[in-house]
Order: C-alpha cells, then sequence, then structure tokens
C-alpha cells in the first residue's frame, strides 16, 4: 500500500506466492505512473513530535471507524470525527526490551499519540467537552487519567485542536508526550 | 451519535461492556451492541438458550516439526462428534449430521500459511462417504465455491477452517469462512467487517450448516497488516474446537488468541482490529451464541496450557 499525491492506494492478492508479489508490485509502479505528482503530506502530520516516533506507524484518516482500527476508543463517536475533521495517529517508543530466551517475552512500550484538527476553535471545543465527558470525566480538572489496566491517559485541546495521549506506562510519560504535541501545535496555529 | 449509553476503552478493561469481557484482543476487540443493538431476528428471538462445544486436544496431533498426525487429528474429530451428539461410536454421530441423499459442500480454507489441513478434509469425506452420500455430491473447497455445483445445490453444509488473527476482521473463524458466498466479498469488509454474521442469513448458506470445525492445531495469534504471518506467533496447541454453532467457535477463538498474547507478551500489543463482528453476528444477525456464558464447552484431552 501506499499514498501519493491525494491518492491512497492498496493492492492485494487473495492468494500469496512469488508471482502474485511481483505483479503486486508491478501493478503498483504502473499505478504510482498513472498518478504522476508526488504531493505533499497532510499538514496534521507535520503536528507530530518528531522525538521517539515511530514513522511507519503515522495513520491519517477522518472517521471515528477508522480511528477504532487503530486504537479502540468506543464504539460511539466521542470526538465527533467525520468528514470536516483530520486526524492522525502514531506510536511513540522509547525503549524497546527483549527478553534473550528464543520466542521469550518482549516489552515495546507503545504510547498512542491522537491529534484532531476540527474546523474551528468552536467545533474542538463541544468535541473536547463531550470527549472528557464520556472517556475521562474524572480528568476534567487534570486532563490525565490512570485507566484500569495501570496505563495513562492524557487530553487536552489547543483552539480548534485535540490532543490525546493513550498507553503511556507513566503519568510523566504522558504529560511529556502531550507537551511536545501541544507545542508544536500552537506553534503551527500561530 | 448513537443514543444510549456511551461505551469507552474503559468499560472493557473494566470488564464490564455487555458482559462480553474476553470477547476482546486486550480489550480494543469488542462491540458493546449486546446492550443497544435490538432483537431484529426471528432466529435471535427463538435461539437456543445455551450451544455445546467440544474442545478435544491430542499431545500428538502435531509431531516434533509440527506436522500433523493425519490418524491422530481424525480420531480427535470423531470424539469431538460423538461428545457433541451424545453419541456412543462416530458413525451415529454422523447419523445425527448428514442423511445419505445429502449434497454436501465442505467449506474449507485455502489460506497459503495456514490452510486447512487436508488430513482433517480427507476424514470429514471419509465420515460423510461412510454415511452413504455419493462421492460426487460431496465438493470440498475453498474459492470458487459460487461456481460449484454442489455448493449451488448443497443441502448439508460443514465449515472447517484454522483459526488466526486476520487484518480485517480481528480474526479469521468461522464466520467469516463464508465470505466466499458473496462475489464481491470486500463489500463486507466495512467497519471492521462487522456484519459478518449477515452471510449467515444468505440463501445459498442459510439453515444448512451441520457442523463447525475451528481448527486450532497451530493458530496464529498475532500480526500486522494483510497477509501477516510470522511462524514467532503460532504455537502447537494440538486442538480442534467443534460445535453446531459458528458464533460459539468463534468466540472462543477470540478468548482463546487473547489469552495466548497475555500469555506471550509481557505487555500485550494495543493496536489490532476489533472482532465485534463476533457479537454482532449474534445481536444483528442472529447467526448463534457469542456470549461466554452461555456456551457450554466439553474438553476432552489434556487440558493443560489450554487457556480457555
Amino acid at each position: 500500500m501506499f499514498w501519493q499525491d491525494c491518492y491512497f492506494a492498496t493492492v492485494f492478492a487473495a492468494e500469496e506466492s512469488a508471482e502474485s508479489r511481483r505483479f503486486m508490485f508491478e501493478l503498483a509502479r504502473e499505478i504510482s505512473g498513472a498518478i504522476g505528482r508526488e504531493g505533499n503530506l497532510p499538514e496534521t502530520v507535520s503536528l507530530l513530535p518528531r522525538e521517539d516516533l515511530v514513522e511507519i506507524s503515522i495513520r491519517y484518516f477522518h472517521r471515528h471507524t477508522d480511528l477504532n482500527q487503530h486504537y479502540f476508543i468506543s464504539d460511539d463517536n466521542i470526538l465527533g470525527l467525520g468528514p470536516d475533521t483530520e486526524a492522525v495517529i502514531a506510536n511513540y517508543v522509547r525503549e524497546v526490551k527483549r527478553s534473550d530466551e528464543p520466542g521469550g517475552k518482549r516489552s515495546d512500550e507503545f504510547v498512542y499519540l491522537l491529534i484532531v484538527r476540527y474546523p474551528d476553535d468552536q467545533a474542538a471545543a463541544a468535541a473536547f467537552a463531550t470527549y472528557v465527558d464520556a472517556f475521562m470525566p474524572e480528568a476534567t480538572e487534570t486532563g490525565i487519567v490512570e485507566l484500569e489496566d495501570g496505563y495513562w491517559s492524557a487530553a487536552s485541546r489547543a483552539g480548534s485542536h485535540i490532543v490525546a495521549v493513550y498507553d503511556a506506562p507513566a503519568a510523566e510519560r504522558a504529560r511529556e508526550i502531550l507537551a511536545a504535541a501541544l507545542t508544536r501545535t500552537e506553534e503551527a496555529m500561530k | 451519535m448513537k443514543s444510549g449509553r456511551i461505551m469507552t476503552r474503559r468499560d472493557f478493561l473494566r470488564g464490564t461492556a455487555c458482559g462480553a469481557a474476553g470477547l476482546a484482543f486486550g480489550l480494543e476487540a469488542t462491540s458493546c451492541a449486546r446492550e443497544r443493538e435490538p432483537a431484529v431476528t426471528a432466529e435471535r428471538m427463538t435461539a437456543p438458550a445455551t450451544t455445546r462445544v467440544v474442545l478435544v486436544r491430542d499431545t500428538e496431533a502435531l509431531d516434533a516439526g509440527g506436522r500433523i498426525n493425519g490418524p491422530v487429528v481424525t480420531r480427535m474429530l470423531d470424539d469431538a462428534v460423538c461428545a457433541l451428539f451424545d453419541s456412543d461410536s462416530p458413525a451415529r454421530a454422523w447419523q445425527s449430521i448428514l442423511e445419505p441423499d445429502d449434497i454436501l459442500g465442505v467449506k474449507s480454507n485455502v489460506w497459503g500459511s495456514l490452510p486447512t489441513p487436508p488430513e482433517l478434509e480427507q476424514a470429514i469425506a471419509a465420515r460423510a462417504l461412510e454415511r452413504g452420500i455419493r462421492e460426487d455430491e460431496i465438493s470440498i473447497r475453498d474459492r470458487g465455491i459460487l461456481d460449484d455445483r454442489v455448493f449451488r445445490e448443497a443441502t448439508a453444509l460443514i465449515n472447517i477452517r484454522p483459526l488466526r488473527t486476520h487484518h480485517w476482521s480481528g480474526i479469521g473463524g468461522c464466520i467469516k469462512n463464508y465470505i466466499m458466498f458473496v462475489r464481491e466479498p470486500w463489500k463486507w469488509h466495512d467497519d471492521s467487517c462487522a456484519d459478518l454474521g449477515g452471510l449467515w442469513n444468505l440463501p445459498i448458506v442459510k439453515g444448512k450448516t451441520r457442523l463447525n470445525v475451528l481448527v486450532v492445531l497451530t493458530p496464529l495469534f498475532y500480526g500486522i497488516g494483510p497477509h501477516h504471518f510470522d511462524p514467532n506467533h503460532v504455537w502447537p496447541y494440538g486442538g480442534l474446537l467443534v460445535g453446531t454453532d459458528p458464533v460459539a467457535l468463534d468466540a472462543l477463538g477470540v478468548k482463546l488468541l487473547s489469552a495466548r498474547r497475555r500469555e506471550f507478551f509481557e505487555r500485550p500489543p494495543r493496536g489490532g482490529t476489533s472482532t465485534k463482528h463476533v457479537p454482532l453476528a449474534e445481536t444483528r444477525h442472529g447467526a448463534g451464541i457469542a456470549d461466554l456464558e452461555r456456551i457450554e464447552l466439553i474438553r476432552i484431552g489434556p487440558m493443560e496450557g489450554a487457556l480457555i
């Protein structure tokens, strides 16, 4: 799969073989050539802090069903996502520990950062209120909460954007990533 | 936004969502549909209160090299159907499954990395022949079933496939295995394949499936992206899940893969596609029972490391 200009392309074969693999790449090159132009990444993607960012984990989308494909938050659209919003989610990994044991357990500290851009400040404020009420009602004041699995989640609004962190192993880590994202977002809005 | 109580990730963490805790990879899997979705189908209204599933395991099912031991898995299938139908012999059990004049389609799965074992396909065919079904009235296949006379005219179906994670639907299990009964499978991929249970209400399928076998000899419990397969993410479980209810088998399959992920990973990866099509197959499509509390699980063989 790849994106190019304003297109997202995914090519897959029902059955994988050397021949189908070769053909898929050939077809992808054909599609790429037909699109021609390269295009730029959506602006929202540039709001992601670079430190510890896992580049291949970046996902850009619009709908809440797409968000749930990558990270389940709620069956309901509590962030008010839709065609008028742009969202990006990505992983941050500071440390990866692997057991020396063959096939042994591993500990990948994946933290998720979600940034949503709304059409205006008012829409973002309304969505943020709904989100906090549904997802972290005890954190109305603090914006940070330890979830039932021991991981931390934090969220804040910056103008027309909502920034949220999930699966942080500690409150400090959640605050750190949230602050980095808010700084970039606020700079971008100036 | 839908009306009614909002269910979030935190409800699943607390285990309070829909009474379906465990129907999830970690927690990101299932839907809270059970509490909100109206029971819309006649099948749902008349659905049995419980369903029986047999888990049969054998330490000899796989050899040291991971190859399938044909005679052993054949015996496992026999033991499972006997327990499922309260029969004292496989022949009697198969009398509860098939009639001599049935036209039988055996829906298997050809996915290259983890196909339906031919040994089990042959075991089913042998039992069907013993039951008196004519050889030319039996077809075993995955792709192209809509162009297969036997499948088009089938009076009986048997559904058999291995359990694995799946990029679009969370798991590839019994429910999803019927996607080849439509000409345009990709039209069922929306929203994490939420409505796969609807396949079981198609006229070509409805009411015909006599037996489902979810092969858990070497289940695949983790992967990222389409066509993922990593030998590090399968394990020699050596089992079969056998029942008449595809939804119940898949619900147990989700539970098994979730348990294995928790066992294998110190902290199970949080990403992954929702498996909500499993509970929705019950609540939205009346295709079976996803509620683990209503599944009677009969265990045969060694249960060390069974996880469910």
